[in-house]
């Protein structure tokens, strides 16, 4: 080259940051400018003349300064290449190729040039984008894991293995913290990771030889799981702080919702240094995982062994994971919501199902009731022709006709069938309750007045006691004198040969309560069970309607009545009506 | 003089014993079996009528209400075999509320009060 070629050339190069270098034939160096020296740390006067390719031998001079990963003279014959390697310092570098060949006009060759550029910041760029990118694809899996994980426990046990497995994010370990409201504390509960450098390599030896799978883990209790990691679950329990410390970097990352990465102890805020000594770390980073609905968790990751630093794009990823963590939790707390008001829709649609079938039950018995009414009015009238009839004919006959009991027996009958459709008339209508305010010994008198031959006849003694001054109560008169007669027709009926009739009226609590004893036969245990049963009879004239049509009238008036009874005794009824 | 007692009652049996038994007690008797029937027979000038509620057509308070707009003063008594009408106001304007049972007394008094009051 001319001289005034080579200047212009050499101002061109001195302002490049690329390296140019220019190789003889022989491949000796004959241009090495100042980028070269900075890139390869070799001065021009010491490469000058040289074989370039001294540089890349293991046993050149050079060989301490630079080191070089791959074998590179393999590669010199590619045009562009990339090349990574070591300097003295230990200070990692890249570098890129390119190299042209420099012939003449008749296609000698003249030599070589090449550019190097200086490729250690790219490629560090780079790799973190990989990270960044294989984190992400980690994540999206391990996003699986957290949105099956059924349980908080799981849930817990994903987020341990997400943080320190190989195949999440390879943090040496872990910690998790969660915050109890009641208590105000935040308390560690499980950790992850070994506790010392043995014990990670032991481990890492391991996982290279078995892999390691989450199901592993999500098998393990976290019983197992805090037996296999002792000291990192002595640790978490020693980071158990209360809630109200604010210093405390673990709290702050909760109130901020932030991520913090502590670099050398230190971070974009103030904060507890004591956290540092429990970690035995100064490098960490603390990632706050806040749920509406869920409890609060605190996470804490460090590369303790490993000594990696933890880079922003291992922040980044930190913070997507925190996201994804708090979309899971906040499902699993809906979908236990969910769950639990789905056992309640299905408790609610069994108690309606059983409500519908009780009203369609009962509109069944409605029905049947109407039914029962109508037919019991359709029977009336023939029943009236017959015991009318009957009663006609037995005014006509003379005593001594001998037929004459014959026709005693058919208006007997049909008195009786008349008296059993009034029951079921009466059972069968619904209450309307005409409510008057009266003494209820009014009703009582003018009932046992309706017995008082009876009375008299059977050699019954009536004995009456009223607390004075007496009350008056809000009640149907006429229903309650029904329900005084059906309770003293059964006192009369067990006294055939005479006895005791007393009754007593007395307020007692909010209650008028009336009671009917008699000194009659008594009801045993069994018929004392059912003695309010509709169609529930001993008796062989009756239908058994008669005491639970007094239950229905007394429970109408939210009343109540009681009865106690001893075989060969006598019989007590209480009847209380509210005031 | 012997008073007439009109029978509104679409039963035949009923009417039958009706007739018996009110003819035995001194009355004349006049029977009709639903209420239009009833309203024709109203020329006869009965002093009382015995109604029933359940007939086919007209039912006994419809006709009363017919009976008492034609003849105000006549007095009427109610004999049915439902107790339930007694709720109904319709039924009101009658002097007396007897159900039917074989045991006619109740309803005997009940027309002889009436026949005495006027």
């Amino acid at each position: 080259m001319e001289k005034s070629d080579f200047e212009i050339f050499n101002s061109i190069a001195h302002r490049s940051n690329d390296a140019i270098v220019c190789l003889d034939e022989n491949d000796r160096v004959i241009y090495w400018d100042k980028s070269a020296e900075i890139i390869f740390s070799i001065e021009e006067s010491e490469i000058m003349g040289q074989n370039f390719y001294s540089i890349f031998s293991p046993s050149s001079k050079f060989s301490r300064r630079l080191k070089w990963e791959d074998n590179l003279l393999e590669k010199w014959f590619i045009k562009s290449f990339e090349a990574e390697g070591e300097k003295e310092a230990g200070d990692k570098f890249a570098v890129e190729f390119t190299t042209m060949i420099i012939k003449d006009s008749d296609e000698n060759v003249l030599g070589k040039t090449a550019v190097i550029r200086d490729i250690t910041h790219k490629k560090s760029i780079e790799r973190e984008y990989e990270k960044t990118i294989s984190g992400l694809s980690k994540l999206h899996e391990i996003g699986q894991h957290l949105h099956q994980a059924k349980s908080r426990v799981d849930l817990i046990k994903v987020i341990m293995f997400a943080v320190t497995s190989g195949k999440g994010l390879r943090f040496n370990r872990a910690f998790i913290l969660s915050e109890n409201k009641k208590t105000k504390r935040l308390e560690g509960i499980v950790g992850v990771g070994p506790s010392d450098y043995e014990d990670a390599g032991r481990i890492w030896n391991e996982i290279s030889e078995t892999g390691d799978d989450v199901e592993i883990l999500m098998n393990q209790s976290l019983k197992t799981i805090r037996e296999r990691n002792i000291a990192v679950n002595k640790t978490v329990q020693k980071l158990s702080v209360s809630c109200t410390k604010e210093e405390c970097i673990l709290n702050k990352s909760l109130k901020d919702n932030k991520v913090y990465n502590i670099v050398d102890g230190k971070t974009d805020t103030d904060f507890d240094g004591s956290i540092i000594k429990k970690l035995e770390t100064d490098n960490f980073t603390v990632i706050p995982i806040k749920s509406e609905i869920s409890k609060n968790y605190v996470l804490i990751v460090d590369n303790k062994f490993s000594r990696q630093n933890i880079s922003e794009s291992d922040i980044e990823l930190l913070e997507i994971f925190g996201s994804e963590v708090r979309l899971a939790l906040n499902n699993q707390k809906l979908n236990e919501k969910l769950k639990s008001k789905i056992v309640e829709l299905k408790k609610a649609y069994h108690t309606l199902s059983e409500s519908q079938q009780r009203l369609l039950e009962s509109e069944r018995l409605a029905t049947l009731g109407e039914v029962v009414a109508d037919i019991s009015h359709e029977i009336r009238n023939p029943l009236v022709s017959i015991g009318g009839f009957a009663r006609s004919l037995l005014k006509s006959m003379p005593e001594n006709c001998g037929d004459k009991k014959y026709v005693k027996i058919i208006l007997q009958e049909a008195e009786r069938l008349e008296n059993i459709l009034k029951n079921i008339l009466d059972y069968s209508k619904i209450y309307k309750l005409h409510k008057k305010r009266i003494y209820i010994s009014d009703p009582l008198q003018k009932s046992l007045n309706v017995f008082k031959q009876n009375l008299e006849n059977k050699n019954i003694n009536v004995s009456i006691e009223v607390e004075k001054p007496e009350k008056k109560i809000s009640v149907d008169p006429a229903q309650i004198m029904q329900v005084f007669i059906n309770i003293l027709r059964n006192s009369i009926d067990a006294m055939p040969e005479g006895g005791e009739l007393s009754i007593k009226l007395e307020v007692l609590k909010k209650y008028m309560i009336i009671e009917i004893t008699d000194s009659g036969v008594g009801i045993d245990d069994e018929k004392l069970m059912n003695l309010f049963r509709p169609f529930y009879t001993t008796k062989t004239d009756g239908i058994g309607l008669g005491l639970s049509i007094c239950l229905k009238i007394i429970e109408n008036h939210k009343g109540f009545i009681k009865v106690e009874s001893k075989p060969g005794k006598g019989t007590s009824f209480k009847i209380g009506l509210p005031l | 003089m012997k008073k007439t007692i009109l029978i509104v009652e679409d039963d035949q049996s009923l009417r039958i014993l009706y007739e018996k038994e009110f003819s035995e007690a001194g009355y004349n008797i006049l029977q009709a079996s639903s209420g239009q029937e009833a309203i024709d027979l109203l020329s006869n000038r009965p002093d009382l009528i015995i109604m029933d509620i359940k007939m086919p057509g007209m039912n006994g308070m419809e006709t009363m209400g017919k009976i008492l707009s034609i003849n105000k003063s006549i007095p009427i008594i109610i004999n049915s075999a439902y107790s339930v009408y007694k709720d109904n106001f319709m039924t009101w304007p009658a002097k007396a509320y007897v159900v039917k049972s074989s045991d006619l007394s109740e309803l005997k008094e009940e027309v002889k009060i009436c026949l005495e009051k006027n």
